[in-house]
């Protein structure tokens, strides 16, 4: 019985010992490494393209600037005659970046504009353009009062896990005059 | 045996909500199964790791105490030595196993590994023109520390927060001030979400840390896994990279992908195969050779199996899975034995038999 024991004993204490060998110190591991090559970037004058993932074709007129941080690319449309702010910006966040919902609301409340209460209302304010993307939520927000500002956002949820935000903010006029291109602009996305 | 039976049927179900991983590790890895009873955690049943244990134990324990030694009963010493090595080969899989990923391109050369689970932040200076110098930090230890000490060197890593799990979204003017003061954390909202398991999920670890160089901070800066792009900082003529990124191992050689190839059946979009053509450049043995890994075939080389684990990036991309267990043949020799010693043990019985049938 003893020895029954004691062999027991034994063996739990070997396999014990099995488990605890490979448990792993955290500690800051530090070394040199060689450094990344960089892949060569290619431009074109019509299809333009910041590695990454996401291209497209610039419509005539329209200038492209790299991002910097979260900003994946800067955009400005030709509006000629329309003087007044406009800006177009291409955000990836990895994962849903908070759903459709929740994004709404907030480019909505940016606008000053009520809530939308919840997913079915959707439906009705959002419209959607086809791309080799995959399809592009669009919606169109315009700003109460005189001073009017507008918002036009492509939501794009990617097969490769990121949320694309495609945003033309801007004041009404120059916003409403871009709004044909920035829509064939979306329809011209694809991955590479 | 009935627990383990119990515990087999616990973790089938609960892989649904926990996927496999989550679900293998909650009731068999460990000791014992938890449950969250309010704020605390309670154990409630005993865990694979614990029945296994005993099992190996008592089973040991038997066959040296009650099994007689001779030519006899060399198939039941057999059978026994087969079933104590597949109980030790799981205990070695359990402490030593490392899944790790390669995801390379077509005509990319990639010379590391990185890990499915593990995450680190890596603080890289970039100072030298062919050289970067990683210092990487263990997620685990900015969600278990308030400062990290980068050793024989002037940085200190202040943890200001940890998430283990995070969503990131645009900031709208009228938010609340951001919580870092450089970097892309100043222009997104952060919160926190539940850690996950499922398969389908990740996780988005993410911290607020703020490098102090020789007692001078460099800011609060969120570093995250939803942050694609490094975001950098630099002090007296020294630029370091701040990234959140899976944990890196790296390779004595490196692996190019010449050709990724994704067939489908005729007429549908069923997939038939998937195999990736690499060449292995190993200046350490003088090795240059091409491999062709595809499904059920992975590459076995330095003590890891490359699997065909998946692709992307419109079949350009190969994703390998890249496992690195010592015992991963402790299960066939298992089953040699074991089937030795049933073969042994039948024939002996059956001759036996014959003989008293004679007699």
């Amino acid at each position: 019985m003893a020895n029954l024991l004691a062999l027991r004993l034994v063996s739990v204490l070997a396999l014990s010992s099995l488990l605890l060998l490979g448990c792993r110190r955290d500690e800051v591991r530090r070394y040199r490494i060689a450094k990344e090559a960089t892949p060569a970037k290619e431009d074109s004058p019509a299809t333009q393209s910041i590695t990454g993932g996401l291209q497209w074709t610039l419509p005539q007129g329209w200038t492209l600037s790299e991002g910097d941080g979260m900003r994946y690319a800067t955009l400005k449309p030709s509006t000629p005659g329309k003087p007044g702010k406009i800006d177009i910006s291409v955000i990836a966040l990895i994962g849903t970046a908070g759903g459709e919902l929740a994004n709404v609301n907030r480019w909505r409340e940016q606008m000053e504009l009520a809530p939308v209460e919840n997913e079915k209302d959707l439906d009705g304010i959002r419209k959607t353009t086809k791309s080799a993307a995959g399809d592009v939520a669009v919606f169109d927000f315009t700003s109460p009062g005189t001073a009017k500002t507008r918002m036009l956002v492509g939501l794009l949820g990617a097969a490769d896990g990121n949320t694309w935000f495609l945003k033309m903010t801007g004041d009404e006029a120059p916003v409403a005059q871009a709004k044909k291109e920035f829509l064939q602009w979306i329809g011209s996305l694809r991955f590479e | 045996m009935a627990i383990l039976m119990i515990l087999v049927f616990m973790c089938t179900i609960a892989q649904v909500k926990m996927g496999t991983y989550g679900a293998v590790e909650h009731f068999m890895r460990h000791f014992l199964v938890w449950a969250r009873l309010g704020n605390f955690e309670i154990p409630v049943f005993p865990g694979g790791a614990l029945v296994g244990l005993v099992l190996t134990a008592n089973l040991v324990a038997s066959l040296l105490d009650r099994l007689v030694w001779n030519w006899r009963k060399l198939g039941l010493w057999l059978i026994h030595a087969g079933l104590i090595l597949l109980f030790a080969g799981e205990f070695i899989t359990a402490a030593f196993q490392d899944d790790m990923r390669m995801t390379i391109e077509e005509g990319q050369t990639v010379g590391y590994l990185e890990s499915a689970r593990d995450v680190e932040l890596a603080i890289i200076g970039t100072k030298d023109p062919a050289f970067d110098e990683v210092f990487a930090v263990p997620a685990t230890m900015l969600a278990e520390f308030v400062t990290v000490d980068l050793a024989s060197t002037a940085i200190v890593l202040n943890v200001r927060r940890f998430f283990p799990n995070a969503e990131l979204s645009d900031r709208a003017p009228s938010d609340p001030p951001p919580l870092a003061t450089m970097g892309v954390g100043t222009g997104v909202n952060i919160v926190e979400r539940d850690v996950t398991t499922s398969d389908d999920e990740d996780n988005r670890v993410s911290a607020l840390v703020e490098p102090m160089v020789a007692g001078h901070s460099q800011g609060v800066w969120l570093v995250s896994q939803a942050v694609d792009a490094p975001q950098s900082f630099s002090h007296e003529g020294h630029t370091y990279q701040l990234s959140m990124r899976p944990r890196r191992s790296y390779l004595p050689y490196t692996i190019s992908l010449k050709k990724f190839t994704h067939a489908v059946y005729p007429g549908t979009d069923i997939p038939k195969d998937f195999s990736s053509l690499v060449h292995i450049s190993n200046p350490v043995r003088s090795e240059e050779r091409d491999v062709l890994i595809y499904m059920n075939q992975p590459l076995r080389y330095d003590g890891k199996a490359f699997y065909q684990a998946s692709f992307g990036k419109g079949d350009t991309m190969s994703i390998l899975q890249v496992v690195e267990n010592p015992g991963w043949l402790l299960p066939y020799v298992s089953c040699v034995l074991v089937t030795l010693g049933l073969l042994f043990h039948f024939a002996l019985s059956l001759r036996r038999r014959k003989g008293k049938g004679k007699g």
